[in-house]
């Protein structure tokens, strides 16, 4: 999977937010908060390079304390996330 | 005869050049007409019969607004480094003004092709004017003002969810309340200066919708309020993330240019951290005005 083109990640108090906003998301008005964990993932992705939960879940082992088990549930459980946001495809 | 006129709104100038047959219909700008510019000009705007010099052909389109159906339509162009605008009335009628403009809107010159001058010149003017303050701090809000006790409370929501109206109860609950702008206040985040404290104020304009209430005064914002119809009167603080996304969609912009939108994100993101936003569901009475005041007005 990979993630689709023009967004941009934002902070936002003590989350960020991800808002489309080129011309090839001028129509896509959903808001959508990601918290630090999150948003340090899609800032690893977001180039629309070829990912999967394996790939999260390594990130998150590299940058994070916390057991690859631990990081594959996490990773599944963002991009479950992603993909109902429709940010992925 | 073409003559040369200077306008003041929320502490920013603009000049219009035009003959009198479009100046006279621009009634609803007088209270902020200047003689002369003593503060930074944002654009000039002059009434021409042929706005762009370059062919059609040369144009590259950037993009179609189709926000909302009663809405005029915008197209937006590139040629060279000009921009250019087409607005049509609704959206499928035809074209009824043509903006060329400079690079950053500075330098605009505007075909009007409708017997409706004034329309051409507010949709031209407020456009010019979002374009050239988004780095500014400021933003050109759709919504009804309300002040009460010297602030200014803003209520947003998209058209005829009762912005007008909410305000319009505000005054039939409480005496002191008065209109400031229906339909496009100036919303400035003043960053703070030797030692004063940051400032957001909201500021009324030439353009109020459908309501002639052009007010060139300026008040603190107190709060700003989304409003949405429900069967009851509920208020809530609203979280950064839904403030947020509500102060967009109702800040006009060119969203799709990066430093445009890198402005008001800055702007938005640092209004919404100075005043709380609230999300109001309300009906259409009285009641909605005094539990929204409660609530917006409560000591913290």
């Amino acid at each position: 999977m990979k993630a689709l083109q023009g967004f941009k990640l934002r902070p936002l108090g003590n989350e960020f937010i991800l808002v489309g906003e080129s011309i090839e998301q001028v129509n896509f008005n959903k808001m959508i908060t990601m918290n630090e964990s999150a948003a340090f993932l899609w800032q690893q992705i977001d180039n629309g390079e070829d990912f999967d939960a394996q790939t999260l879940a390594q990130l998150l082992t590299g940058e994070y304390e916390v057991s690859e088990q631990q990081a594959l549930e996490d990773a599944a459980k963002t991009i479950e996330s992603w993909r109902n946001a429709g940010i992925i495809v | 005869m073409a003559e040369c006129r200077h306008y003041c709104v929320a502490d920013f100038f603009f000049s219009v050049q035009a003959d009198e047959t479009v100046l006279a219909t621009m009634t609803n700008y007088e209270p902020f007409r200047v003689t002369e510019v003593s503060g930074r000009q944002l654009f000039s705007l002059q009434v021409v019969d042929n706005a762009c010099d370059v062919a059609q052909s040369e144009w590259t389109h950037v993009f179609t607004d189709t926000s909302d159906d009663d809405m005029p339509r915008i197209e937006v162009y590139r040629a060279h480094t000009q921009w250019i605008l087409q607005i049509s009335m609704v959206r499928e009628a035809p074209i009824c003004t043509r903006i060329c403009a400079t690079e950053d809107f500075s330098q605009a010159k505007i075909e009007i092709h409708t017997e409706n001058k004034r329309f051409a010149m507010d949709n031209a003017c407020m456009l010019l004017y979002a374009f050239t303050t988004a780095t500014l701090g400021a933003l050109e809000m759709h919504a009804s003002v309300t002040v009460k006790d010297g602030k200014g409370y803003l209520f947003l929501g998209h058209s005829g969810t009762g912005k007008s109206t909410h305000s319009r109860l505000w005054q039939e609950a409480f005496e002191d309340a008065s209109l400031l702008n229906d339909d496009n206040p100036v919303l400035r985040y003043i960053a703070s200066e030797n030692g004063q404290p940051v400032q957001v104020r909201v500021y009324g304009s030439p353009w109020s919708g459908k309501t002639p209430c052009y007010i060139n005064r300026s008040v603190p914002v107190g709060a700003i309020v989304k409003l949405s119809q429900a069967p009851h009167n509920q208020i809530r603080p609203l979280r950064l993330p839904e403030a947020y996304a509500y102060m967009l969609s109702s800040s006009s912009g060119l969203k799709i240019v990066p430093s445009m939108m890198d402005a008001l994100y800055a702007t938005i993101a640092a209004t919404i951290q100075t005043i709380q936003v609230y999300g109001l569901e309300c009906l259409p009475d009285v009641d909605a005005a005094r539990v929204c005041h409660a609530m917006v007005t409560d000591s913290k």
